[in-house]
């Protein structure tokens, strides 16, 4: 019938039928071009076949390409089953191979997801305020000491903010505590004191009511409160009518003005401490001895405007603090330096994570090398299918697609895995985390993290899948066939490529291990730091009496509180000894005061004058706590009110300031030389008590184990300032499980004063191992990584020499046959491994020496190129590497040589 | 979903001219007024989720009329429940395409 003349309907279809999945094409063309016919021979019948219903057809044939266009998707769902289901098969085929593969992915991703999710809410994710990269802290530096940073008084903080134009805003706060009282329980909340427009400067407004006016910065007008949206639920029933209430606050009562949104939360951030649950307005009463230039303790944060950067900031509130110092004399030498708030946030941080996340991109670099290294193996076993695949006609394109297909499907496994362990992650590392670790509420396995894991996976899945696919482009098909699958060599470049990789594993793994090694050996000498005192059995507390009840004017109400408290603590049942301090070791506390010593040259200027750290303690704290004496006597209940004035001082204190000579009976006082002070800033008739030292006690770690102490000058409470003395940590030493005391110690506290809370109840070693907490968590991570990393590697280096040796059966078997001893086969296999592990450990030492510089400021007591780690290191993973080679070895030394040739 | 959610106004009409014996299909297109583009998709699509079937003709029997053999499809039992309830939705249905008579049947009846 193609003879007849014309026929473009016909044409039409073969040429559409191109377009048609080859799976349906030739069925298709067949319908259509027997529809066709058929129509033909019935018009021909009907003599009705002319160019009107030639044109009729052929309209008709048009529709011929909607329906080969419909096809279209069925052509790769189809091919994309046939791939999915033939991936399946192969992937179960070798159950090993894919546990293996899966296994190690998902460790892999797992880890790296969970600490993306870690690391990224803590160094990345915008602060939860508006515009946050606007926002800085600013604090005081002293030149006299160095420029450390410190915080400045609140005159100074009113001129800066006077005065520097770089700002849209300036706010200050402090911490503070509140006792709320009156509904129940009386209870102690972390709150702050801020200047009022810290909120409005933040970008906060009141989720119920108002924040703080400028007016309510005034004293007198102060007596408001804003409380947090968790205070006002806990406490309040959520009630909104609480706003313009009043409520008890230390015994005087404020009015509430509003609630914070949910979630709000500075001094989190600024001051790292507790979440502060209320904010009151800084106001001080006229004549308030808190606010001098004497007195520096205020946090400063301020907003930029638009387009300033903080280098711009900071040169302008250097011309600011210069001007003052011109001035004011007590200023001479004071500067202030801005740090974005972020910087602020995290510095302490930054380090320690940005090494972890860098740990764990290792990690899964080896991952991805390992079952890279695996599907190459696994290509080049499988090369005889492919060439039959391709000589079935199947196109090189639709074998690669297949492997990258199996790729995909082990990254989609790995990665779902994976992201179930990044979720039970995350949960263990807050868990294990430093109970400091900024923004810890707010990390989750969150939107982020899952796209970070589902990008790696399938990256991770193109990758190692394209590295066999390319491989197999390469392929001599007709060779493969002919060799039967069992090349002598499977491409000498897949070969280099698999050595490469291993030789890559084994060295970053060494430098992971040197790493954690590092850590393990810092958290080691930690343990063994000296505290200077006896961590076992002990009870802490912290106490603060409210001004209202004790107030400054009349320090012996406070100083009889806490002797009463001591003397009925110490009759418990349980309890051996108790004492109290305004600062315990490893909490809170403390304050520094300037010292002069007499018969020395008095300092010249106010800022030369030294600073050291003051603590008040009861008789009883030393022996209760173990703090060794050294020299001299501790305090006694007779060294109080008019007995004259004594003090201790620690090591440091006399190594520094009275080196060579006796500091017992030596005088001094707590503050400047008198001279420097300008007239009117000391009451009438107050002199400074000179105390005389009677005794020389150990050194105490006050900051933390890895801190060395400063010089510490201690009172005894009955002899000590007003100022200080309201605050108290107790200590109380028992003879059981210290816990079982908190209760009695409550009820003692609260048999004095019922309405006295009592807060941060827990025990010395929970304090201990809080301090530990950041040292453990990047010591057990970082161990848990480079413990992925050497068995990762093992298995790779496993792997290669185990297709090694299965590709050299055939050799081992001539080498057997000749008179190959047993060991001389061993030899040859394991020096074949040996020779990439030790090219890794050589490459991980040199790399280590490198990149272990960045972490120096994690560890402590241990250099970072410290010898002794960098050996035990290379030797562990030599002889795993060993371990490794020894066993597919053993099994070559098996090779039946008949077996082996027959092969051939 | 149930392939009757799915089935549109066309291909029901598709699925009717079938069920009544237009099973090929041009005599489909003829019957229906619908364009190939329409018909032929929708004919993929129900056989894709099982609501015809197709077999091919009898090859000598195409022969002797000189041209290949001709496709056609039958309306499955599942086929069969969905036009039911199909023709519940669009009642007017049932009556617009006459009873085919057995002569253009497929040559293998």
């Amino acid at each position: 019938m193609r003879q007849r003349p014309f026929k473009p309907h016909l044409w039409l279809i073969a040429a559409v039928s191109l377009i048609v999945p080859r799976r349906f094409r030739e069925g298709w063309r067949r319908e259509w071009e027997a529809e066709l016919r058929h129509r033909e021979n019935l018009l021909l019948r009907w003599h009705r076949l002319g160019p009107k219903s030639t044109v009729e057809l052929l309209r008709r044939t048009l529709g011929s390409f909607m329906d080969a266009l419909w096809l279209q998707p069925r052509r790769l769902e189809e091919e994309m089953f046939q791939d999915l289901r033939y991936g399946v098969r192969m992937l179960l085929k070798s159950p090993f191979f894919t546990a293996v593969a899966v296994t190690t992915l998902a460790l892999g991703i797992g880890a790296n997801t969970a600490i993306f999710s870690v690391v990224y809410t803590v160094l990345f994710r915008p602060l939860p305020f508006e515009s946050p990269e606007q926002l800085v802290v600013i604090w005081e530096t002293v030149l006299a000491r160095g420029n450390v940073e410190g915080t400045p008084s609140p005159p100074d903080f009113r001129e800066w903010r006077a005065r520097a134009k770089s700002f849209e805003g300036m706010a200050a706060f402090y911490n503070a505590s509140y006792n709320l009282s009156g509904a129940g329980e009386p209870e102690r909340l972390p709150g702050a004191i801020v200047s009022a427009d810290l909120f409005q400067m933040l970008g906060v407004k009141a989720a119920v009511g108002r924040t703080f006016l400028p007016s309510e910065e005034q004293f007198g007008a102060h007596r408001v409160v804003v409380l947090s949206h968790g205070l006002w639920q806990r406490c309040f029933g959520a009630d909104e009518r609480l706003v313009g209430q009043s409520i008890t606050l230390n015994d005087q009562p404020h009015t509430v003005v509003g609630i914070a949104p949910k979630g709000f939360g500075f001094e989190d951030f600024a001051a790292g401490g507790d979440d502060a649950e209320l904010w009151t307005p800084m106001a001080f009463a006229p004549g308030d001895r808190y606010d001098t230039r004497g007195n520096h303790f205020l946090r400063v944060v301020a907003r930029l405007k638009p387009g300033l950067t903080v280098a711009q900031a900071q040169a302008e509130l250097d011309v600011v603090t210069g001007q003052i110092a011109q001035e004011v004399k007590e200023n001479s030498g004071i500067g202030a330096r801005v740090v974005p708030l972020r910087e602020e946030l995290v510095g302490g941080y930054r380090t320690a994570l940005l090494v972890l996340l860098g740990a764990v991109g290792f990690v899964l670099l080896i991952a991805c090398a390992n079952v890279a290294n695996l599907l190459l193996a696994r290509t080049s076993a499988r090369r005889r299918e492919f060439a039959i695949r391709t000589a079935l006609g199947a196109s090189r394109l639709r074998v690669v697609r297949q492997l990258l297909t199996e790729s995909l499907m082990l990254g989609a496994i790995g990665g779902a895995l994976g992201l179930l362990l990044a979720w039970w992650g995350v949960k263990l590392l807050l868990t294990l985390g430093p109970s400091d670790l900024p923004r810890a509420a707010e990390i989750g396995v969150d939107g982020r993290a899952l796209a970070f894991t589902l990008v790696l996976s399938v990256a991770t899945g193109v990758v190692f899948g394209l590295l066999p696919a390319l491989h197999t482009f390469n392929f001599d098909l007709g060779g493969s066939l002919k060799e039967g699958g069992r090349a002598l060599s499977a491409g000498r470049r897949a070969g280099l490529l698999r050595r490469g990789l291993v030789v890559t594993e084994v060295a970053m793994s060494l430098v992971l291990l040197v790493g954690a090694g590092l850590l393990a050996a810092s958290f080691w000498r930690l343990l063994k730091v000296d505290p200077g005192f006896n961590p076992e059995k002990l009870l802490t507390a912290q106490i603060s009496l409210p001004e209202s009840r004790y107030p400054r004017t009349s320090p012996q109400q406070a100083q009889a509180f806490y002797s009463q408290l001591v003397e009925r603590l110490e009759v418990l049942p349980g309890v051996r000894s108790a004492g109290g301090s305004t600062a315990l070791p490893l909490a809170a506390g403390g304050w520094g005061k300037m010292l002069s010593i007499e018969g020395r040259p008095p300092a010249v200027s106010m800022e030369s004058v030294p600073v050291v750290q003051y603590r008040q303690v009861t008789p009883g704290y030393f022996s209760t706590l173990g703090v060794p004496l050294l020299k001299g006597r501790f305090f006694t209940e007779r060294d109080a009110g008019e007995a004259p004035p004594v003090a201790l001082v620690n090591e440091e204190m006399a190594r520094r300031f009275f080196a060579g000579e006796d500091p017992l009976g030596k005088r001094m006082w707590m503050g400047p030389p008198e001279n420097l002070l300008p007239p009117g800033a000391l009451p009438p008739g107050f002199k400074f008590p000179l105390l005389t030292i009677v005794g020389v006690v150990k050194d105490v770690k006050h900051l933390g184990l890895s801190q060395q102490p400063g010089p510490e000058v201690y009172i005894p409470h009955l002899q000590g300032l007003q100022e200080t003395q309201r605050g108290m940590f107790v200590a109380v030493r028992t003879d059981g499980d210290p816990l079982s005391l908190a209760a009695a110690l409550r009820r003692e506290v609260a048999a004095i004063d019922k309405d006295q809370p009592v807060a941060d109840v827990s025990t010395m070693e929970q304090r201990l191992a809080a301090s530990l907490s950041p040292a453990r968590f990047n010591m057990l991570l970082l161990g848990v990584f480079a413990g992925v990393a050497l068995l990762l590697a093992a298995v790779g280096l496993y792997g290669v020499i185990a297709y090694a040796v299965e590709q050299r059966t055939h050799e081992i078997g001539v080498r057997v046959a000749l008179g190959a001893q047993r060991k001389d086969v061993l030899g040859l296999i394991v020096g074949q491994g040996m020779r990439l592990a030790l090219l890794g450990v050589g490459l991980g030492l040199a790399a280590s020496f490198g990149l272990t510089r960045l972490m120096s400021s994690l560890l402590y007591g241990v250099e970072a190129t410290n010898p002794e780690t960098y050996a035990s290191v290379a030797l562990l993973l030599i002889f795993v590497a060993l371990l490794a080679c020894y066993v597919p070895a053993r099994r070559a030394t098996k090779i039946d040589p008949i077996h082996a040739l027959r092969f051939e | 979903m149930s392939p009757l959610t799915s089935l549109s106004y066309s291909a029901a009409v598709v699925l009717q001219a079938v069920s009544s014996g237009y099973v090929y299909g041009f005599d489909i297109m003829d019957v229906t007024g619908l364009p190939s583009g329409t018909v032929y998709p929708a004919l993929r699509r129900m056989e894709q989720t099982g609501l015809v079937a197709s077999s091919w003709e009898d090859e000598a029997a195409a022969q002797r009329e000189g041209r290949p053999a001709r496709k056609y499809y039958e309306v499955t039992d599942e086929g069969r429940e969905v036009l039911a309830e199909a023709l519940k939705r669009y009642r007017h249905m049932e009556r617009l395409l006459p009873e085919a008579s057995r002569k253009t049947g497929p040559a293998t009846e």
